[in-house]
């Protein structure tokens, strides 16, 4: 983690639904930039390209007569840091950041999970310039073939009102989608002005997920880890399925621990073990991906992942 | 507001079925049970999730659950026969179509799954007279028209074969089986680009349906003519009975026997060659697990 020249770090004001409370609650928190997302060089530039400099620098962008901001849409495997990506879009910018997760905005009661729905946009444009990050799109926005029953469809056209008013009304207002399935999403939210902009979100490589081991292994009792050793044999390994292992780790330092009497410190051998029983979680992703980026990906959306499952072997 | 409360609970399960998200429908569908111990439903939906989740011993065990509390209940029935059906229990799934049927004399449903049987068994008059009623019943189900375009192409009807498999089409060209049938009655008339065409859109549709993969590739295979000409005989012996198609077979190998070798032979290169061709073509490499 880097922390900026003075010493301190600028505050994110994040805002999320709470469904037990059923209203918006506010928190600040650490502002995260792209100097602390470890690695994904590739997709950095994209979005610095095509989304943070145009709100930098518009005057730029118009003269070649490209628009500046727009929505994105970042997809991949599970635990790859997508939501983590997005906080640190909204740091660049300096901008608040809206998490908006679906199981908070789904109501039990017809109609009420529309206007849950246009209470969070409402608060990104009261809140200028913000980031609306909306997780887990595929469920709000699933293809109409999975979506017979009408109530869910009104959920899909009031997201698709929320996003057409973005030229209108939502000035500042930058909606990033996540999704572990693109494909399920419904071609409405494709079009351009919508979520037109995909980014393939890979796995940790190697270098950073030695980064991401030191880091969740930091302060923790230990005993001359080879962090680089562990990073090489974790491939295909997500952000979430490395903090199990960890995870996993610790619990045989504790138990050993307890059984001796005496603190243990955390030990290669603990984390082999743990590794010998833990397979990526991505794995299963990418075959399903693999399958729609050959034979379903007609607009070639998916191509990213086909070279990425070239580069790294998977078959 | 209770009954609103219960029917939001049972639409919410419904909702993450249909997402797929199996283990939180499970769990949702096991509240839905504790709250609700007497509503037969709970259980017949339980049995219909483990069936989408493979699980078949759990999905007939709901099923039998249900219909201890509801011995008429509909969506248990069908799960229940869905289930032996799909674990490859025919003769089962027949007899438990028969009970089904005495309940639900009206159930489309029922006639479409035992023709589908019939067709798997290689009885096609049989089947086409089940689908035949399914289809009086549910006159514009496009499952049951491709089902049917299927069956009369196997049997040489291929005017009506194509009548019902364009109304199939017309009537749903979004669900991958309606493509996957129709382009089964395509491939066995010989229309080889059609049915293409047909498993194109099947596998866009869902691509991660391993049947539609393999089939997706063999008729891609197909489109190469030497392998078309190979295919001509065992086309013609799909009309027949397995026991005849064995008799055939060693009848030619008794009187043809270098003729039936040549064949043997031409037949595996040929099917080897064009299905490294078509590897190449789709995924970039000569060997490839689909």
């Amino acid at each position: 983690m880097t922390i900026d020249h003075e010493g301190k770090r600028k505050q994110l004001k994040v805002i999320q639904f709470d469904k037990d409370r059923n209203t918006l609650i506010e928190k600040t928190e650490p502002s995260e930039t792209f100097a602390d997302v470890g690695g994904l060089e590739e997709v950095k530039k994209k979005i610095q390209m095509n989304f943070i400099l145009p709100l930098k620098n518009p005057e730029f962008f118009k003269a070649y007569g490209k628009e500046a901001g727009g929505s994105l849409l970042l997809y991949g495997p599970p635990g790859c840091g997508k939501t983590f990506l997005a906080k640190a879009i909204a740091g660049e910018i300096n901008a608040s950041f809206i998490h908006m997760e679906l199981q908070a905005i789904l109501s039990m009661y017809i109609g009420e999970s529309e206007h849950n729905l246009h209470d969070v946009f409402e608060a990104a444009r009261e809140n200028k310039p913000c980031v609306l990050f909306i997780d887990e799109l595929d469920a709000i926005g699933g293809n109409r073939q999975n979506m017979r029953q009408h109530h869910e469809r009104m959920l899909v056209n009031q997201l698709l009102l929320e996003l057409d008013g973005l030229d209108a009304h939502n000035h500042g207002i930058y909606v990033i989608g996540a999704t572990n399935t693109p494909w399920y999403l419904d071609s409405a939210l494709r079009r351009p002005g919508r979520f037109n902009q995909l980014l393939f979100i890979s796995p940790p490589a190697v270098e950073e997920r030695e980064v991401i081991l030191k880091l969740k292994l930091k302060d923790k009792p230990q005993n001359a880890l080879n962090h680089k050793k562990i990073a090489s044999k974790t491939a295909h390994f997500s952000g979430a399925d490395l903090e199990q292992l960890v995870g996993d780790a610790i619990e045989s330092a504790l138990q050993r621990s307890l059984e001796m009497g005496e603190l243990q410190p955390l030990t290669n051998n603990d984390l082999s073990e743990a590794l010998s029983r833990r397979k990526p979680t991505t794995l299963e992703w990418f075959s399903t991906a693999k399958n729609y980026a050959t034979f379903s990906d007609v607009n070639k959306d998916y191509q990213q992942v086909l070279e990425y499952l070239k580069e790294n072997k998977i078959r | 507001m209770n009954e609103e409360a219960q029917y939001a609970q049972f639409i919410r399960i419904e909702q993450l079925y249909e997402w797929e998200r199996l283990q939180e429908a499970i769990k949702e569908t096991e509240n839905y049970i504790q709250q609700y111990p007497e509503d037969a439903d709970g259980y017949a939906v339980l049995s219909k999730v483990y069936l989408k989740q493979g699980d078949h011993k759990k999905a007939l065990h709901w099923s039998l659950e249900s219909l201890k509390k509801d011995p008429e209940n509909e969506i248990a029935w069908e799960f229940r026969v869905s289930t032996l059906y799909t674990a490859g229990k025919y003769k089962e799934t027949m007899t438990a179509i028969q009970e089904a049927l005495t309940l639900f004399p009206d159930d489309a449903f029922y006639y479409f799954l035992k023709g589908n049987i019939y067709n798997k068994n290689g009885e096609y008059e049989e089947a086409k007279e089940s689908f035949l009623i399914a289809l009086k019943l549910e006159p514009s189900n496009a499952f049951y028209l491709a089902s049917y375009s299927y069956v009369e192409s196997i049997l040489g009807n291929q005017e009506i074969a194509l009548q019902a498999e364009k109304q199939a089409l017309q009537l749903d060209s979004e669900s991958s089986t309606v493509f996957l049938y129709v382009a089964w009655a395509a491939d066995q008339r010989g229309d080889y680009a059609q049915a293409l065409s047909y498993l194109e859109n099947a596998v866009r549709l869902e691509p991660n349906n391993q049947q539609l993969r393999v089939e997706y590739l063999e008729i891609l295979q197909k489109q190469f003519k030497v392998y078309q000409w190979l295919l001509v005989p065992s086309r013609m012996l799909n009309k027949v009975k397995p026991a005849m198609v064995f008799l055939i077979w060693l009848v030619a190998w008794m009187l043809f026997k270098p003729l039936v070798v040549v064949f043997i032979i031409l037949y595996v290169a040929a099917h080897w060659i064009t299905k490294m061709i078509v590897n190449v073509k789709v995924f970039g490499r000569l060997f490839v697990k689909v």
